[in-house]
């Protein structure tokens, strides 16, 4: 895809989806396209952005433009589903579809080193949880209970996000496609790495029942949030929420066991 | 605890809540933000350390830490914790 000047229709995907609502009156698809157009031309500039951070994590190993190309189909695919509705600004809304985007975009397309494509899967799996966290945390201020200590509030962030990596993780770092420069893990990292994965089982057993069936669907079973949240008969918010909160009770498990 | 309003009433004044040495530094100009979240990527991975290899504690740490610069939760939250936003990478630094 190419980027067009200001005022111009930019999105063939948009067209697309157009054509496919035929019930719809003339006016009212011309109406949602100028919409989608605009929210598109108005939010490029997001997608440098966020394509110029993905690519120094994967040390420029991807052309730019195909990480631009790939941001873009994501910034359409936000526009058509966004709903104003929902409480969540646009920015924030494409952000995370934009990043979703060029990520699977390079995971499909493009063989990289396994340490970068281990990158892939951290962002992968931070995403979801920040996704998950940003209408508390994006409300204005006032409309929402603030964190008391705002600090513990991103370090505690942090920490669930790193769980996440770990957890995720361990439904494979990379296929087999992935070219391989470290070859096996030594012993001693196998042995760690089992270990862990024996302590993340054992803390998910010991989740409620809901959070628990939704971190499995999620990360063992490779199920979108959509999914799991379907297969379970709950909301996607519900099980966004339910996944947060079984992370941040493995992200104590892991500190209380290594605080031995 | 200052005092205002009407006699008598006791006055509420906004305590800070509780900062680290760390952040009390970079608010008084004494460490950067850079420094400052550098070090907070450190202690989110103290709970995995040792228990994965070298490589995957790379690989997290390395997109926390660039998370961190335009992730709009994170961005918040560094903005409500510091004061400061971090530094993004800009569409003119291409």
């Amino acid at each position: 895809m190419r980027a067009g000047r200001k005022g111009e229709r930019l999105c063939s995907a948009a067209v697309g989806a157009s054509q496919d609502e035929g019930t719809e009156g003339t006016d009212e698809l011309s109406r949602r396209l100028d919409e989608i157009n605009e929210l598109v031309v108005q939010h490029l500039d997001l997608v440098e952005v966020i394509a110029r951070h993905v690519s120094r994590t994967i040390e420029n190993a991807v052309e730019f433009e195909e990480l631009i190309a790939a941001g873009r189909e994501g910034l359409v695919d936000a526009a058509r589903r966004f709903d104003p509705k929902r409480g969540t600004l646009f920015r924030t809304f494409a952000g995370f579809r934009i990043e979703g985007a060029i990520v699977d975009g390079v995971r499909k397309s493009f063989r990289l080193p396994r340490r970068l494509y281990a990158r892939l899967t951290v962002f992968e799996a931070t995403r979801a949880l920040n996704e998950c966290a940003a209408p508390a945390a994006l409300r204005p201020s006032g409309s929402y209970p603030q964190a008391p200590i705002p600090e513990k509030e991103l370090s505690e962030q942090l920490a669930a996000m790193a769980t996440a990596a770990i957890v995720l993780r361990d439904r494979g770092i990379a296929p087999d496609s992935a070219e391989d420069e470290s070859a096996q893990a030594n012993p001693e990292d196998a042995y760690a790495q089992a270990e862990l994965l024996g302590i993340v089982r054992d803390a998910i057993d010991g989740l409620g029942e809901h959070e628990a069936t939704v971190i499995r669907l999620y990360y063992f079973e490779g199920k979108s949030f959509e999914s799991a949240a379907e297969s379970m008969r709950i909301s996607k918010p519900w099980a966004s929420r339910l996944h947060a909160r079984g992370i941040e009770i493995l992200t104590k498990r892991l500190r209380d066991v290594e605080r031995g | 605890m200052s005092t205002s309003g009407r006699a008598g009433a006791p006055s509420i004044r906004a305590v800070d809540p509780p900062q680290s040495e760390s952040l009390q530094r970079v608010k008084r100009g004494e460490m950067s933000l850079d420094e400052y979240l550098d070090e907070q990527v450190d202690q989110a991975l103290a709970h995995v350390k040792g228990r994965v290899s070298a490589e995957i504690l790379e690989s997290i740490r390395v997109v926390l830490r660039e998370k961190l610069e335009y992730d709009p939760v994170l961005v918040e939250m560094v903005q409500r914790a510091t004061g400061q936003r971090p530094h993004s990478l800009s569409v003119e630094e291409h």
